[in-house]
This record gives structure tokens, C-alpha cells and sequence, in this order.
């Protein structure tokens, strides 16, 4: 008889999750917020998501394409960080600058390392930082407050700092969304249930975003108990710890791991926040929490079974 | 999951074997694999307690005294590391590999 067979390693079955499913369950996950930020910004958000995402996947294929690297556009990971990256900017920013910080962070911050897996920063907040460094004024003002349709608000942690002056907003309006911020950021509640269907879907983990805003919550209460709610609410921390400091290659691997860089990260936004120059800390928490995260990785390592708590091998 | 593949069916079926598994086309079919993207499934997902996804890494660029930090040796073959994984590396086969070449260099250090 003749047939023919495969002879491969085992297992000889895989499971069907697949790199494309968890960026698809990340995208659906933002489409709440995605459709709070245009119900809130109108087409402007729209605008910025589009040239962000457009900009995004157009890099990732001219960068492999240059590079001779197989063409990865389809495992979607190049549309979750255009996202997140219109996510992160004012609704006055103009359509060029997301698509200037796209190419930025697809190009620089991971083509250049090695492509998906390989980023060294989250490719999205490495771009805001990039653009927060190049046009400060684009970025740091242009807030609309969707409450009244006023350009160039001062959003809650800016009021808080002090740089701004202003009415702080009511806690249902910033559940809902309803106050200024970069276009992503505002509604916690839209937020919150995307990060709780990738936790129940199992694309991410709870330690990260459950440390995170347990540890800011946690300093928030001890130094400033009075503006808890504006420190939780107010800014990006609802957006960073679900969707941005969990991101696979710029997170420590292990659980244990994961607690020390999500405390680490709560740590440096408050500190950021109360002695920092600017109002939010969440953005360039995660961005040094993401460079510390190989260290983490090397050092914090599950325990392996018939080895002595030292570390050492018992006999070899 | 983790039987061996056959290459012929002139096989005898003797005392030792369990059970003769057949797979059809969409089963049988090797995936092509992708970047690792650092998401820890492997890890959780192991047994004892290794990191799959760095001995691999480690086998691939044939640093096997890496691997052998990362306890490779103590890998017990299950190959869920390779199961879980989204990016559909062959985990479980590097780490073979890595596996059999420290055994290997062990006996002639001796």
C-alpha cells in the first residue's frame, strides 16, 4: 500500500490559538472604548485611529519588505499598536503627527529589533514619547472637553498639578468619559470592561493591571486621600494597565515577575505624578519598567523542581 | 499527543504499543511558526516549572551551556509547551534537542 506519511516531533496536535486571535481579541476589546472616543471626539478621533492604524500596517510591510523578512501584517499586531497609539493623543493633534508616531513606532521601536516579540518598548507608548519629545505643544495641549466643546482643556491631573486652573469633574463624568484627555484614555468604564474580557478570555493576566492600579491607589491613599478617585480615573492609568503595560514582549514572563514590574510601574506613576515636571506618569512608568523587564526576566525565574532554593544544583 | 511518528505502515503492532493514532489532513497539519512574542504560555503551561521559551531560544542558537542553566535536562517531554503556544513554535523539539547534546558532552566529560 502506498501512502503517504508525515513524520514530525510530537505533539502532533497544537492548539488552535494562534498569534492573529489574541491581537483580534485585543482589538475587540478596545472597540467599546474605540467607540466612546469617537462618541466623545467626534471625527477627529476617528481620523487620528485611522491614519494611526493605516500608517502602522504600511510600515510593517515596506520594513519587512526591506528587510527581507517573511510579511507578518495579518497576525493584526501592527493595528493594536496604531490603536493604542491614536489612543494616547489629543484630539486636536493633527492626522500627521499619528502618522508620523506610527511609522515611528513600527519602524524604530520594533522592525529595527527584530520585529513582533523583539520590541525592547511597548511600540505605542515608545512613539508617544518620541512625539511628546518632538512636538510638546501638540501633545500637551489640544485637550477638548467633550462637556462643553472647548478647545484646549486642562484635563484632571493637570488641574491636580496645578498647572491648569479650572473645575475638577464630577466621578460619573470621568467613569463615563465625559472630561478631557487624549482621546483613548477617558472613558474608565469602556476601559474596564475591554480588560475584563481579555482577562476572562485569557489574553492577558490580572496580576499586572490589578497590581498596577492597586499599588497607585495604595500611595494615592497614604499622600493624597483626598483626590484618590482623580488619580484612578483622571488619566491613563485604567488605559496603561490594561492595555499597554501588559503587552507580551516588553512584560516579565513569570508571575512573580509580573507583581514586581506592575508595583514598579505604580511606584514611578505617582512618583512621576507628584514630583515629576509633567501631570500624568503613566506613559514613561511603563516605558522604564519595560527596559528594566529583561532584568526581571533574568533574575526572577520559577522554581524548578530537585533544586535547592539557593539556586544550585543539587548534583550534575 | 506524544506518540512517534510513523514513517512506514509495515510497522508490527507489539506488546508495548497502547494505541495507533490517526490523524486527518487538518490534525496532521504543521503549522508554520512565528516570533516568539514573550506572552509566558509555555511557562505557565509547563510541568516543571522551566521556561521553554528560553532553553528553545538558547537550542537554537546552539548555546547548550545556557540551556543547561535553564535546566533543560529536566525536561520531561510532555510537549505542552508546544500545545499552548500561539506563535506555534516547535518548543518541544529544540528543547530535545538542547536535551540529547548536553547528555551527550555529560558522558564524554566523564
Amino acid at each position: 500500500m502506498e501512502i503517504k506519511l508525515i513524520g514530525s516531533s510530537s505533539p502532533h496536535i497544537r492548539s488552535d490559538e494562534t498569534t492573529q486571535k489574541l491581537m483580534l481579541d485585543v482589538i475587540i476589546a478596545l472597540i467599546p472604548a474605540l467607540a466612546a472616543s469617537i462618541y466623545y471626539f467626534g471625527n477627529k478621533a476617528m481620523i487620528l485611529v485611522l491614519a494611526s492604524v493605516a500608517s502602522a500596517v504600511v510600515t510593517e510591510y515596506l520594513c519587512q519588505r526591506a528587510m527581507n523578512r517573511p510579511i507578518t501584517v495579518t497576525d493584526l499586531s501592527a493595528v493594536v499598536t496604531g490603536i493604542l497609539l491614536a489612543f494616547n493623543l489629543p484630539a486636536e493633534t493633527p492626522w500627521w503627527i499619528a502618522v508620523v508616531g506610527a511609522a515611528f513606532a513600527i519602524a524604530i521601536v520594533k522592525q529595527i529589533f527584530g520585529g513582533i516579540g523583539f520590541n525592547f518598548l511597548n511600540p505605542a507608548l515608545g512613539a508617544r514619547a518620541f512625539l511628546m519629545a518632538s512636538w510638546p505643544h501638540h501633545l500637551s495641549g489640544g485637550f477638548i472637553d467633550p462637556a462643553i466643546d472647548a478647545v484646549s482643556s486642562a484635563t484632571p491631573l493637570s488641574l491636580l498639578k496645578g498647572t491648569a486652573s479650572g473645575q475638577l469633574p464630577s466621578l460619573w463624568d470621568m467613569l463615563i468619559g465625559n472630561i478631557p484627555g487624549v482621546i483613548g484614555e477617558t472613558s474608565s468604564i469602556l476601559l474596564l470592561a475591554g480588560g475584563i474580557y481579555l482577562i476572562y478570555r485569557g489574553t492577558i493576566k490580572w496580576i499586572i493591571p490589578v497590581f498596577y492600579i492597586g499599588t497607585v491607589a495604595a500611595i494615592a491613599l497614604v499622600i493624597d486621600a483626598g483626590n484618590l478617585p482623580y488619580h484612578i480615573l483622571g488619566g491613563g492609568l485604567i488605559l496603561g494597565a490594561f492595555f499597554m503595560a501588559t503587552d507580551y514582549a516588553t512584560s516579565p514572563v513569570t508571575d512573580k515577575g509580573k507583581v514586581f514590574y506592575a508595583v514598579g510601574a505604580g511606584v514611578l506613576t505617582m512618583f512621576i505624578r507628584k514630583m515629576g515636571g509633567y501631570p500624568e506618569g503613566v506613559s514613561y512608568s511603563i516605558l522604564l519598567m519595560n527596559i528594566i523587564t529583561p532584568m526581571i526576566d533574568k533574575y526572577v525565574k520559577p522554581h524548578v523542581f530537585g533544586v535547592a532554593t539557593g539556586g544550585k544544583k543539587n548534583e550534575k | 499527543m506524544m506518540g512517534i511518528a510513523q514513517y512506514t505502515d509495515e510497522v508490527p503492532v507489539i506488546k508495548g504499543t497502547s494505541g495507533i493514532l490517526v490523524l486527518n489532513k487538518k490534525e496532521a497539519n504543521i503549522p508554520e511558526h512565528s516570533n516568539c512574542i514573550l506572552c509566558g504560555k509555555c511557562v505557565d503551561a509547563c510541568p516543571v516549572n522551566l521556561m521553554p521559551y528560553k532553553i528553545a531560544r538558547f537550542s537554537l542558537l546552539k548555546n547548550f551551556d545556557g540551556a543547561d542553566e535553564y535546566h533543560a535536562t529536566d525536561c520531561i517531554e510532555c510537549g505542552a509547551c508546544s500545545y499552548v503556544c500561539p506563535a506555534k513554535r516547535p518548543l518541544k523539539e529544540s528543547i530535545s534537542v538542547a536535551k540529547k547534546e548536553i547528555l551527550t558532552r555529560r558522558k564524554k566529560a566523564k
